[in-house]
């Protein structure tokens, strides 16, 4: 199941390599990516029945299989046996809502991309497969070999996507190489550490479900090497999500990356980073988290308070979006360092262990809200430029009453993203701050500063600027909306409702991960 | 006979050799490609004869009945004219031999033979275009790869002099080969002053190991020096002037000054034979010597290769930088790349692990092989149909030559060592015996090279793929370099996606002739 979700947009990649028309491709690309949606929605569905192992050719070792207690739909075959490298699949609450979020965001990127990119067809939905199998990959690998594979697999595709068809006024081709390095330079550091980790785990393991085991704490006694290697997983991480002061390549990234790109850079290439935070720095490097969580924390708060005011002063609207990711990402790592600041003792304590659990919950919802309406403010951002070519906010205005479909979408994903109550942001940021008041109170009374912050910008910089105002003769015969831009953005505006309204389905499904996990910190 | 046996892969070479040599003669006019077609024959059945000496009969043992591992000194006083199995004699009683066969040594007569043939097929196009006289290239580059084989299973000071000094006059005029081409001169005249001197050095510190222990064996010196350890200096000066000698075939920092000018000026074919060939051939001898004459020292030249290791890697990829010739570009990569594989030699933990720097370097080396190759054989192809080596003439690839360009992108990956390539797991292994043998500051440093490497190797493949064709239409590939990228390709790709039989295969080489892991 959870190989097939994997390889199946590869599969489709290859085969639209020999087909033979551009709108061949086009639509096979499409209808093709439905596959992994449904499987995602699928394996949503059933995996809470499917503990059990799918065992494809020889067996993984008993105590891999006893380790993966908390994941599901597991798949394990051996790999490379004298390293003990095992292909080692597997989900949980944390991974399934994110899993659904890569593939809805690819069909719906691809969809719109079927309509706008007309050049080099071929190699864009190829190389826009092959990234979708190197993100659920990440998100579904148990194996630190096979983790760190899938981590870089993503970079390769979307250094040529931002470098093909980025604009060439916004230096693609700078911004692609930067995005790289400075990603690869942060990565490189996790492969360190990985080894370091298999050297020093007895019996030598690269599996991530033993590693987790408190039982299996590899660096419980050294704390030199644990803290290197947590900061080799941390310096990947961070670049990646990116937390101040790592955060310099995403507004030339995003600016330069065609539109489709942007949305999967800024719904699922950041939260690969925080799902790294959770999955491997939470439950394996307990310790030193605790240790250094307030200085995390110190610099998600930076994020939020910078991000936000970064975001303020800028006249493009794409960069302005990009900079509110800095923003938003800053709430997830404020709300997993303040659960991980607990140490095994508070948490035996039932209060304190529910504050834990709603900072991770927050944190965990406020990625996949990120994600969609994120996604939503890119796609926006590149139908207004399809229209004008222009970014330039100071040019536009009374764009409401002139497109209002599109002023009424920008506006409920705007006030989503500013944190309106009844809209997903909302949820997962107020799960956030219920999580870190009780650990970290002036870091979150800071942190609220630069909510206030948000609503600033988007309000006086994106609605006033957008969609108030008296618009300038020029616009005069722009176009609303096209059919295929209502639909690629109806998805992405339903979900945002319906979290907002009515959260807990989704909840429901990230807290069983979250509790599981911080039960394995406490002991408990 | 057996000696025949245990010698067949270098002789079918030698012989080969010598037979284009004399058919050359004979068939004065133009004599197309039968000549080269020969000396391919030759390199097949080479390669078939290593394998068949490389195992041994296994009874019993699962599958087919063979294992890896076959092991035979020659030319020893024991050996009476034949072959003695190291299987069954103890090591004192064959200590004098000149040369063995061992499971490393045929690790490098597989190596040698693979680069071989993938150079012979892509140089059957360039050189049909480029020079009239072909039969003597294809015969020195048989003689050539004879010289690598014999250099990796080389036990005594004179046999690792003689195989050394073969290899280097066989390179020194395949370098100038394109006679009338002054590039071709300069690279040849360059390449040799540098070898002579070096190869003088290396001379003097061997006289010195003979002069310190009485014996010219390696085995034998290896005894000497760990008994008496009043040597200590005199061994390790010899052993940093003996360094001169393989760093230069190694190109390492500071004696890689010959390397691009030559890399430059060489044919491509034999620009890219000398980036594999002598480098890997020069660490079979550097590892031997290393480990089996002066194991005792070895916390000493750990630290000395480590800080050569820095040097190379770092000024190999920082020069990188700002070229814009391709094959100077590679040049200094591959400079950079000998550097990665010191790491491992350098972190040698004489503990057997499967992250043991020796597997390491070992594993480093034959995946570097498939992907320099293969980079080699798409700037071959590319200057064979459009003479084009600089970057700035590479614009629109993705255009002209869709193959090309997406397997150049494929190998640019595996040399930087991104996955999924095999040079990846070449970096994984460096990397994790530094690691393993608590280098950390060198493994860092080797990561951090690695992310600046990216930033050349992309270099080249931003004009391929981000810029518009500035002239010219598609670009056709013959046959044979086709088939030589498509298999260096798919090995890149399988080597990566089944590493184990690799991994086995090399720690099954590991063992050696007289290494006695204390």
């Amino acid at each position: 199941m959870l190989t097939a979700l994997v390889f199946l947009p590869l599969l489709g990649g290859i085969i639209l390599l020999f087909l033979p028309t551009d709108n061949a491709i086009k639509r096979f690309a499409v209808i093709w990516s439905f596959i992994p949606l449904i499987l995602s929605v699928v394996a949503w569905v059933i995996y809470p029945t499917w503990p059990e192992f799918t065992m494809l050719g020889t067996n993984c070792s008993p105590d891999i299989v006893h380790a993966s207690q908390m994941f599901y739909l597991g798949e394990c075959v051996q790999w490379i046996p004298v390293l003990n490298v095992n292909y080692h699949l597997g989900v949980d609450g944390i991974s399934i809502p994110l899993i659904f979020l890569t593939t809805l965001l690819t069909t719906v990127g691809l969809y719109y991309s079927s309509r706008v990119i007309n050049e080099r067809v071929r190699e864009f939905f190829f190389l826009f497969l092959l990234l979708e199998t190197g993100m659920i990959g990440v998100f579904v690998a148990l194996d630190f070999f096979l983790f760190y594979i899938f981590w870089e697999v993503g970079l390769v595709p979307m250094y040529f996507l931002i470098g093909i068809w980025g604009h060439a006024e916004d230096r693609p081709h700078y911004s692609a190489i930067k995005f790289f390095l400075y990603t690869l330079a942060g990565s490189v550091f996790m492969l360190l550490a990985i080894i370091a980790i298999y050297l020093n785990t007895k019996p030598n393991t690269f599996d991530i479900a033993v590693v987790m085991q408190r039982a299996n704490q590899p660096f419980a006694s050294d704390v030199f090497i644990s803290t290197i290697a947590f900061f080799g997983f941390f310096l990947a991480f961070a670049i990646k999500v990116p937390i101040f002061p790592f955060h310099t390549w995403l507004p030339d990234a995003h600016t330069a990356a065609p539109t489709a790109g942007s949305v999967i850079l800024a719904g699922v290439l950041l939260k690969l980073g925080t799902y790294g935070f959770i999955r491997i720095l939470m439950p394996v490097f307990p310790d030193v988290f605790r240790q250094y969580a307030i200085p995390i924390a110190i610099l998600a708060v930076i994020s939020i308070v910078y991000g936000a005011l970064v975001a303020m002063s800028q006249t493009d609207f794409k960069r302005l979006i990009a900079y509110s990711s800095v923003n938003h990402m800053g709430f997830v790592i404020l709300g997993l360092a303040a659960a991980a600041i607990m140490t095994p003792d508070q948490l035996q304590n039932q209060n304190l262990f529910n504050t834990a659990a709603s900072g991770v919950n927050g944190a965990v919802l406020a990625m996949f809200n990120h994600g969609i309406i994120t996604g939503a403010l890119f796609f926006l951002v590149g139908m207004l430029y399809e229209r004008t070519h222009t970014r330039d906010l100071n040019s536009f205005g009374g764009f409401g009453a002139q497109i209002p479909v599109y002023g009424g979408l920008l506006l409920l994903t705007v006030f989503a993203s500013l944190g309106l109550p009844g809209l997903a942001g909302f949820v997962g940021e107020f799960l956030v701050l219920r999580g870190s008041y009780a650990t970290l109170t002036t870091l979150s009374a800071i942190a609220v500063i630069g909510i206030v912050f948000t609503a600033a910008y988007f309000l006086w910089r994106v609605i006033q600027r957008v969609l108030l105002g008296v618009a300038d003769e020029k616009w005069a015969k722009l176009p609303d909306l096209h059919a295929f831009e209502v639909v690629t953005l109806v998805p992405l505006a339903i979900l945002t409702v319906l979290i907002g309204v009515y959260p807990s389905w989704i909840i429901d499904t990230i807290n069983q991960a979250s509790v599981a996990i911080l039960n394995l910190i406490g002991g408990i | 006979m057996d000696l025949i046996l245990y010698l067949s892969p270098e002789l079918i070479l030698i012989i080969f050799a010598l037979l284009i040599f004399g058919l050359d003669l004979l068939w004065r006019e133009d004599t197309g490609l039968r000549l080269g077609w020969i000396a391919l024959i030759g390199m097949v059945l080479a390669f078939f004869a290593t394998l068949a000496i490389s195992f041994r009969a296994a009874p019993g043992a699962p599958g087919l009945p063979i294992q890896w591992g076959n092991q035979v000194a020659l030319f020893c006083s024991a050996c009476k004219g034949g072959a003695v199995d190291l299987l069954t004699v103890a090591y004192a009683q064959v200590e004098d031999a000149l040369f063995v066969s061992d499971n490393f040594t045929n690790f490098f007569r597989l190596v040698a033979v693979i680069t071989g043939i993938g150079i012979l097929l892509a140089s059957f196009g360039y050189m049909s275009t480029r020079s009239k006289s072909r039969g003597e290239f294809f015969g020195l580059f048989l003689l050539a790869v004879s010289a690598m084989m014999l250099m990796g299973g080389s036990t005594n000071l004179l046999m690792i002099f003689l195989s050394t000094e073969f290899l280097s006059y066989t390179s020194y005029i395949l370098t100038g080969y394109l006679r009338e081409n002054k590039r071709s001169n300069e690279a040849s005249i360059k390449y040799f002053l540098f070898g002579s001197i070096t190869s003088a050095v290396m001379l003097y510190g061997m006289s010195i190991y003979y002069g310190a222990t009485g014996s010219l064996n390696l085995v034998r010196i290896g005894a000497v020096f760990t008994q008496s350890t009043e040597l200590e200096v005199m061994a390790l000066f010899a052993t940093a002037l003996m360094m001169a000698g393989f760093g230069f075939k190694i190109a390492l920092v500071p004696f890689h000054g010959w390397a691009p000018d030559a890399y430059e000026g060489a044919p491509t074919p034999v620009t890219a034979f000398l980036s594999i060939g002598p480098k890997a051939a020069g660490f079979a001898i550097l590892i031997r010597v290393l480990l089996e004459a002066v194991i005792v020292y070895h916390n000493d030249w750990s630290t000395m290769l480590a800080i050569l290791a820095v040097i190379t890697m770092t000024l190999g990829n920082v020069i990188a930088l700002t070229q814009s010739n391709v094959k100077r570009l590679l040049a200094y990569s591959s400079i950079a790349q000998a550097g990665y594989m010191l790491i491992g030699l350098a972190a040698f933990s004489m503990s057997k692990g499967i992250f043991d720097g020796l597997n390491a370097v070992l594993i480093y080396i034959f995946v570097y092989v498939f992907t320099n190759l293969g980079a080699f054989l798409v700037v071959i192809a590319i200057e064979n149909a459009t003479g084009a080596v600089d970057i700035s003439q590479y614009g629109g690839m993705i255009r002209r030559a869709p193959l090309l360009a997406v397997l150049m992108a494929y190998f640019m990956l595996s040399l930087a060592g991104i996955p999924p390539t095999a040079g990846f797991i070449g970096k994984f292994f460096v990397f994790g015996s530094a690691l393993n043998a608590g280098m950390s500051w060198l493994a860092a440093i080797g990561v951090i090279n690695s992310v600046i490497s990216v930033f050349y190797y992309f270099r080249v493949l931003r004009p391929m793929f981000f810029e518009p064709s500035p002239e010219g239409g598609k670009i056709s590939v013959d046959r044979w370099l086709n088939f030589g990228l498509i298999v260096s390709a798919l090995l890149t790709l399988l080597i990566m996606l089944f590493p184990t039989p690799l991994i086995n295969l090399v720690s099954g080489s590991a063992t050696m002739f007289g290494l006695v892991l204390r």
